[in-house]
């Protein structure tokens, strides 16, 4: 019954691979259909937490054991993988109509939705391993099919970066197997549990490495940007939305269910948290600020909303890594809440390029007088972004800050507050250059998506809506997984949340924001009717303006921010990563040139010298 | 049924004040400006006829999103306006009000940037991206007290945080963290964008900014709105470091020698170049400030 | 149970009669050579449940050993036996649609190599591993000038390399046959406690250094390179799949069953690794693609011999296991390179942009290829991966699990450069005609994917194989005492 999850994802893969051949848009409507139906068998699912199933394997003489389950943890997740592919699918329907790769966009989109329900049923290391490994494959050649050149090199960081990280996990995982006789996480979190804490520890770290890869942690972050970026527009939103909340989830497995939490427990704390989880809320932190600051320097939407993202992990880490209830309960709100307004961004822009075929931003501009649907999924979307009530953006990062200032951190509360007012600042860029301003004169036929590309975009705009008025939605799946984690709960109604100093009530908000708009509308109503004129028709001290191209304030909006931290941007990550692997391989050429310059005399040479140096080398041991 | 028709009533009745004290106090303003250029300047009560004038122009608009923005900035305050404590009136007391503000505000400004900036004009988009800008530079030091505020009180509701400082003038925050009163008074004139961390309005500079292109009733609500933000942010800072008030003649007393002391301040400086504004802020007043909070916290 | 002698016989026979069959159709030679493999392939099998409850022993002449030559065909010989004539099959036909010049003596000399490697493999005489290794090598190096241009001088090279390697060898059989006075395998193996220790040392180096120029090891292995990149492709692969198993498998014997000491198997270890390391990182650098793909053979073979001499049971599987796997692999990354690099006309890599849409076959067989060399689970290369870090981190052996994994790294760079630059770019030349190798293909696909999912397939030989060359005792009473 659970291997269904992961069966017939990849079996329609195939299905929808050949039956992309024959009509274009046949392979997205697939995806569609499945996910689809993945979605509503697991809301069906919702409650029954005993669900498991295993298979034996004798390997080689190893006797192997494959665990799944269902935990609400995994339902969670699977729920939100189901759901926003589905919305993707239907998107990508009319979007993929002339895309030279929509077969094996299709293809593997399948499969990663598969190996993603694989990871998130695993009870196991091995299982979590290979589904881990076929999903950073996949994701692997979806990020390839995006703009040419630059996505070969983002999509080649990631993997690079990826699969050495699982390396690790498997060095570790295998170790563990070694001293415990089995992959299951159980037996494992008990070895960990009796372990030296050192060793615990570093095992422990080794395992997150691929989760923390995944997520975007600072300092392995780096791949985010361009992968996100460059990648086929219909699979940034899934990246950005989902594949980095699988990172998150592989890291509380490792808080919780390995024990990691319980192991650190003893050891030195700093303000009643263990040090090195809040070391790790630092790393969080130091995320949100990376994220934040490069955010703003972009001139490309998409790589200026993947930034965002990375700061947005940062807040749910944080929020994991404090550990209180509050803390918690506002780290999962805020990773659903993510997921759903950043798919919404990036289905917007994904529309955006679908029409003008670019993602520079001062490229373009004025797009709110023919796209405004899409204008509104944007702007729905950034004010949930800037957590702005009544959002549901604005009740996850309100509970995180309780938690922060319950426990009185001063300065993980001041970097949330900077990535959260900053963010009001990378969010409004794109709105202001891309839609706002001036129309470009190749732009001024295009029209709005088909209906197909409209529909997604609505109902997240629907949704982003409804959390924010009745977050009790959200806190009925997430008291269960705290119950299931071992955490104490949060109290909350349909409508409020119960914070550390006093609670919300967001349909009181919603109330009273009608009122004092209306208050305004009737104001604005009851003046003179006001005579509209077009866009070239602005004040410019008695100059004549011919061209919207000049008069479109768009390349470098936040020049003098940036100014502030141009050195400090210089100095990039980036480049550290890159000398080090160029080094790496420049030693090859070197080394060849040594040995393998092609001298015939030299092969010959070494053969003796290799019997002269092994004989003394026996002589003298 | 009475009670909500009563509620109405009365919020309509703070609204209708507060925009009257407000463009109110815009005027003193202008006569000690005046007075401080030696010059007569207008009288006090030019604010109310420059609203009456405004509604009562035909103005241009440039679409859709130019009189959404106008709407969202003035419901937006509005809507703020519910949550302040003015003196005793209160409609209505919830924890975590002090940070509801700062987002409602952004609300408000928010509205302004995007129907400002769907004019087309580029200087209305040079002067909200400094506007922007700015905020980061303010908002750091300001939450930063706030939150060393709520740790101490342990509370985050205005009206609890007020409530905490009762008893004699004493107890004001203002005398128990003169500090952390001085940053979040110099704070206070960033927020109200006067000199010297005017750049984002600039008259000389980008033709006034954000409000290049807005006339006749735009322009008019947009000074409502503006009339209302003032009221908020002197509201705020009275509540919380000069202890409130029982009634709402104190209260608007103290906000006006606020008022004063701000506009005075205000009138004396050039203008700080942006970037320079937000280094400022994250140097002298964030740092007094975090000293302060850890003092607190400590 | 079809005698095993005639694996070798056969195809001897055949070489020789060659020019007799172009004679009669200029096709013969291919299909002759084609049928040769099949048949060697149906005599394996049919010997298989035989050699699986106890090895086969041939004596050649019918003079009993240790006074004759036999053959020796165990469990792991008939594993490498497999490799060795499965290769030559798939690349017989590959070769169906291949012309060389001077057809028949190219078949002749195919037939040869197949030939010795076999012998090599099941040989129980140490003096005829030596012949076996000459015609082996000689016919390599002929084979390689079938290409022409360059091929002579990497010809030339591995001749005098092989041939110095020749020089060691027999030096060190002469040592061997002074001390013991037999030539037997199995008769070395039981009298080697009897040999002065210091005389064993330096007998064991001179075979290190013969053999491990077979084995391409470090730093004996520079001729790999010129002749992978040089030699047609179907030579490239038949050295790369099937050679090197053979050298492999006279590596092991020596050391495992002739001259057994924990100091060789740390030599080989510290080898093994450079190799390895060494290989992949110059494989990164490669322009060519199939020099590359040499550098990551010969990195490969560093691999397998750093795990085998790990000398646990588990490291003896999964140095097996890697074995058979890479033997599959490379031969089908050679005929898709081979394609490709017809269709591109060019064999740098940066000219195979875009072949994907053009050449699909070829291109989804480097790719699969590809893939199951880096490991992607549900394909053979992952579970011999898992093999080994399981095998080596039971040694406890840290160290060199991470550098295995910092190899695989590398590997992913530069395999994976490839895979992108045929999919996701522009075509940029024009394509040409090429072979058809859909058969080829689909067989080894499902090979790799079916090792991969059901490895239990061949469980029991690997067992079998790996039980018998870490028991040499066994070795020697089977083929001495107990007949």
């Amino acid at each position: 019954m659970l291997i269904k999850y992961i069966f017939i994802p990849a079996a329609a893969a195939i299905a929808a691979y050949i039956l992309n051949k024959k009509n274009k848009k046949a392979g997205a409507i697939v995806t569609a259909l499945i996910s689809a139906y993945l979605l509503f068998s697991l809301a069906l699912l919702y409650g029954s937490w005993e669900l498991s199933q295993s298979f034996s394997l004798s390997l080689m003489n190893y006797q192997v054991e494959f665990l799944l389950a269902l935990t609400p943890l995994s339902w969670l997740f699977a729920v939100l993988t189901a759901a926003i592919s589905f919305l993707i699918a239907v998107f990508s329907i009319e979007s993929q109509a002339d895309f030279k790769f929509s077969s094996a966009f299709n293809l593997n989109f399948l499969l990663v939705i598969a190996s993603i329900m694989g990871v998130l049923l695993a009870r196991d290391f091995l299982t979590l391993f290979i589904f881990w490994e076929l999903m950073t494959w996949t994701s692997f050649y979806l990020i390839s099919a995006g703009k040419k050149k630059l996505a070969g090199k983002a999509a080649f960081r990631y993997i690079i970066l990826s699969t050495g990280a699982a390396y690790a996990f498997l060095m570790s995982a295998i170790f563990i197997y070694q001293q415990t006789g089995s992959f299951a996480f159980t037996r494992a979190a008990e070895f960990l549990l009796a372990n030296s804490p050192v060793q615990s520890i570093l095992l422990l770290a080794a395992i997150s490495l691929p989760f923390m890869v995944k997520a975007g942690i600072f300092p392995l972050h780096v791949w985010v940007k361009d992968a996100h970026g460059n990648a086929p527009k219909e699979f940034s939103p899934f990246l950005s939305g989902m594949m980095l909340k699988v990172g998150i989830y592989g890291m509380l497995l490792v808080f919780h269910q390995l024990s990691f939490f319980k192991i650190i427990e003893n050891t030195i704390a700093y303000r009643g948290l263990p040090l090195l989880s809040y070391l790790f809320a630092l790393l969080g932190a130091v995320t949100i600020v990376t994220g934040t600051i490069l955010a703003i320097r972009q001139e490309d939407m998409k790589k200026l909303i993947a930034y965002s993202s990375i700061s947005q992990m940062g807040y749910i880490i944080i929020g994991i890594a404090i550990a209180t209830p509050l803390g918690f309960t506002g780290s999962m709100l805020h990773l659903i809440n993510h997921l759903i307004f950043k798919s919404t961004i990036f289905l917007a822009l994904a529309a955006v390029i679908y029409r003008t075929g670019t993602t520079k931003m001062y490229e373009m501009g004025g797009l709110i007088f023919r796209m405004p649907i899409t204008f509104a999924a944007y702007l729905t979307a950034i004010i949930a972004l800037a957590g702005i009530p009544p959002t549901n953006g604005f009740i996850s990062k309100w509970v995180i800050y309780q938690a922060l200032i319950e426990k009185g951190y001063l300065f993980l509360a001041l970097v949330a507050f900077f990535g959260s007012i900053a963010s009001f600042m990378y969010v409004f860029k794109p709105l202001s250059t891309v839609f706002l301003g001036q129309l470009k004169p190749q732009h001024a036929e295009i029209k709005e998506v088909p209906l197909l590309m409209k529909i997604p975009m609505l109902i997240l705009i629907g949704v982003i809506i409804l959390f924010g008025v009745f977050p009790g939605i959200q806190m009925n799946i997430i008291t269960q997984i705290s119950g299931y984690l071992g955490m104490e709960t949060v109290n909350y109604s349909l409508y409020s949340i119960q914070g550390a100093f006093g609670a919300w009530n967001s349909l009181y908000i919603f109330n009273i924001f009608s009122a004092g708009f209306v208050i305004a509308l009737l104001i604005f109503g009851f003046a003179k009717k006001s005579k509209l004129v077009g866009l070239l028709d602005t004040y410019s001290s008695g100059e004549y303006i011919t061209d919207a191209e000049s008069y479109h304030y768009a390349y470098q909006y936040f020049r003098p921010f940036d100014r502030i931290f141009d050195n400090l941007a210089a100095k990039s990550l980036t480049g550290f990563y890159e000398t080090l692997t160029n080094n790496l391989v420049r030693s090859g050429e070197g080394l060849r040139r040594v040995f393998a310059a092609g001298k015939l005399q030299n092969y010959a040479l070494y053969s003796v010298l290799l019997f002269v140096i092994l004989a003394a080398v026996g002589w003298i041991i | 049924m009475i009670d909500l028709i009563y509620k109405i009533g009365h919020f309509l009745l703070i609204t209708i004040f507060t925009m009257a004290l407000g463009l109110l106090f815009m005027g003193i303003a202008r006569k000690i400006v005046a007075r401080i250029q030696k010059r007569y300047g207008p009288p006090i009560y030019q604010p109310y006829l420059d609203v009456l004038k405004l509604f009562g122009k035909n103005a241009i608009t440039h679409g859709f999103i130019f009189d959404f923005g106008a709407v969202m900035a003035l419901g937006g305050v509005i809507t703020t306006l519910f949550f302040i404590p003015l003196g005793s009136w209160q409609l209505y007391s919830m924890e975590g009000t002090v940070l509801l503000i700062i987002y409602l505000l952004a609300v408000a400004s928010l509205g302004m940037a995007m129907g400002t900036v769907g004019s087309g004009n580029p200087q209305a988009s040079v002067g909200i991206s400094r506007a922007l800008t700015q905020m980061l530079g303010y908002e750091l030091p300001y939450l930063v007290i706030l939150f060393a505020l709520i740790f101490r009180y342990q509370t985050s509701s205005i009206w609890g945080l007020m409530q905490a400082q009762a008893g004699s003038f004493l107890n004001w925050n203002l005398f128990a963290y003169p500090l952390m009163a001085l940053v979040a008074f110099v704070v206070l004139i960033g927020m109200m964008g006067k000199k010297p961390f005017d750049a984002m309005i600039a008259p000389s500079e980008i033709g006034s900014g954000p409000v290049v292109e807005s006339g006749g009733k735009y322009l008019g609500m947009l000074l409502l709105q503006k009339s209302i933000t003032i009221i908020i942010e002197l509201a705020l800072y009275v509540n919380l470091f000069l202890g409130g008030a029982d009634n709402i003649f104190s209260f608007s007393f103290k906000m006006l020698i606020v008022w004063v002391l701000a506009t005075m301040f205000g009138s004396l400086f050039p203008r700080f170049r942006i970037e320079d504004g937000v280094k400022f802020f994250w140097k002298w007043p964030l740092g007094i400030a975090i000293l302060q909070a850890l003092y607190i916290i400590i | 149970m079809v005698n095993l002698t005639l694996i070798i016989v056969i195809p001897l026979l055949m070489a020789f009669t060659m020019p007799i069959f172009k004679m009669l159709s200029n096709k013969l030679p291919k299909i002759i050579a084609l049928l040769t493999t099949a048949f060697n392939l149906i005599v394996l099998s049919t010997n298989f449940s035989g050699i699986m409850t106890a090895p086969i022993i041939i004596e050649i002449g019918g003079w009993q050993a240790p006074f004759a030559i036999n053959l020796y065909v165990g469990p792991l010989a008939l594993v490498a036996a497999f490799l060795i004539n499965g290769s030559a099959f798939i690349l017989s036909i590959y070769n169906l649609s291949q012309d060389y010049q001077f057809n028949d003596k190219f078949y002749l000399l195919f037939l040869m190599i197949t030939a010795g490697a076999s012998g090599m493999v099941m040989t129980g005489d140490l003096f005829n591993l030596f012949v076996f290794i000459e015609i082996t090598s000689i016919a390599a190096y002929s084979l390689t000038t079938f290409a022409g241009g360059n091929s002579y001088e990497a010809s030339f090279k591995y001749l005098i390399i092989g041939g110095i390697g020749s020089v060691f060898l027999l030096l060190g059989i002469g040592f061997t046959y002074s001390a013991v006075g037999s030539l037997n395998l199995a008769e070395i193996a039981a009298s080697a406690g009897l040999i002065n220790p210091f005389l064993l040392q330096i007998t064991a180096l001179l075979f290190l250094i013969g053999i491990g120029i077979e084995a391409e090891l470090f730093p004996l292995n520079f001729w790999v390179p010129d002749i992978y990149a040089e030699a047609p492709t179907a030579v490239s692969a038949i050295m790369s799949g099937a050679v090197s198993a053979a050298g492999i498998y006279a590596l092991a014997r020596i050391f495992f069953t002739l001259f057994p000491a924990q100091q060789f198997f740390n030599y080989l270890l510290v080898i093994g690794v450079i190799t390895l390391i060494l290989g992949e990182l110059i494989a990164y650098q490669q322009e060519n693609i199939k020099r590359m793909l040499a550098y990551s053979s010969l990195a490969q073979m560093g691999l397998i011999v750093t795990v085998l001499s790990l000398g646990t049971d588990l490291a003896v599987k999964a140095a097996l296991f890697q074995l058979i796997n890479h033997s599959i692999l490379k031969v089908l990354l050679f005929i898709s390179a081979g394609v490709l690099i017809s269709a591109a006309g060019s064999k740098k890599i940066k000219d195979l942009a875009g072949l994907g849409s053009k050449k699909p076959t070829a291109a989804f067989g480097f790719t699969i290829a590809a893939m199951g060399i880096l490991g992607v689970p549900f394909l053979n290369g992952f579970i011999s991966k898992f093999m080994i870090i399981n095998s080596s981190l039971n040694a406890d052996q840290l160290l060199l699990t991470g550098l295995i994994l910092l190899a695989a790294v590398i590997e992913i760079a530069y395999y994976l450069k490839v895979v992108q630059k045929l999919y996701f770019e522009d075509l940029k030349i024009e394509v040409k005609n090429t072979a058809v190798i859909t058969v080829p293909v689909i067989l080894l696909t499902l090979l790799i994917v079916g090792l991969g999912v059901y490895p239990q397939l061949i469980a029991e030989p690997l067992e079998k194989a790996a039980a018998e060359i870490l028991n040499n005792s066994r070795y020697i009473m089977t083929v001495l005492g107990g007949i």
